[in-house]
């Protein structure tokens, strides 16, 4: 459905969400029922027309069941096989979405017409040969093979300079360029 | 017939359709009729080892082997979530 997209729309009132989202996480402000860990994630959502997708709502998500099983398994066995090495240790390192938040997400998109796009996750930590970090990782394309979604890579290694590039299932070879209405890209804050 | 919710980036596989009536008793009977009527959605047995199902809002946390133990009703509604993952 996705894969002859080549422009997303992302007007500067849900690019300024991804960012406070992400910012306030990385910060150490968690709400309450929310995982503490210093990284964001979330699902966009929006509708397709043709080659274009418009972005019409963010939802952040709250909970990172990584730890959890079955997913704790499954996590440490693919971080294991794909993560690039960091400094961070691999226990650290991952997320993947609670599957009732979810569902009431999905529920949200279906109740208003919408359907889910993506989702977004922020990088923080320049690597020696990556110090942007705006792109996606093996491991992301590796989470994110058949999804039929786009990852929305947050680079926040630069808090003054957040960088927001989509690609489709994690594919770096398949990036959409973002926009705002004007199609310029959204401003920097 | 149980009525079964296909999450957005699985409707490719279904006809672009949001939800699919499958014949079934059990949800195991359900979910392979689910992939036989729509043979692209073998992709969550191949690649969504972590696909959460749900029946109505109650999510199954019951082992794949015995969803045959699992009775379905008619006005059961089955919810298909992919899981969301990344680095």
């Amino acid at each position: 459905m996705f894969e002859q997209v080549n422009r997303i729309i992302l007007p500067d009132f849900y690019w300024q969400e991804i960012l406070e989202h992400c910012k306030r996480r990385l910060a150490g402000n968690y709400l309450p029922g929310e995982s503490r860990a210093r990284r964001a994630c979330g699902l966009v959502a929006g509708v397709q027309s043709e080659h274009t997708l418009n972005v019409k709502r963010i939802m952040p998500l709250k909970k990172n069941v990584r730890d959890q099983e079955p997913y704790k398994t499954y996590m440490d066995s693919v971080m294991e096989q794909y993560a690039t090495p960091s400094k961070t240790p691999l226990s650290q390192r991952g997320w993947i979405a609670d599957p009732v938040e979810l569902k009431e997400c999905c529920d949200r998109c279906d109740g208003n017409n919408l359907i889910v796009i993506g989702t977004y996750h922020t990088h923080i930590v320049a690597w020696d040969h990556d110090p942007i970090r705006d792109t996606p990782t093996r491991l992301d394309a590796v989470l994110a093979q058949n999804s039929n979604l786009f990852s929305f890579i947050v680079s926040m290694v630069d808090m003054t300079r957040p960088i927001i590039r989509a690609f489709y299932e994690g594919l770096t070879e398949k990036e959409a360029l973002i926009g705002n209405r004007d199609n310029h890209p959204p401003a920097t804050n | 017939m149980p009525k079964i919710i296909i999450p957005s980036p699985l409707r490719k596989h279904a006809d672009n359709q949001r939800e699919v009536i499958v014949d079934g008793e059990n949800l195991k009977g359900i979910m392979e009729r689910l992939l036989q009527q729509y043979p692209g959605l073998e992709i969550i047995n191949r690649d969504f080892a972590l696909l959460s199902i749900f029946v109505n809002s109650r999510l199954i946390r019951t082992a794949i082997e015995k969803w045959d133990t699992l009775t379905v009703n008619n006005k059961d509604e089955i919810t298909l979530i992919i899981p969301i993952a990344g680095g």
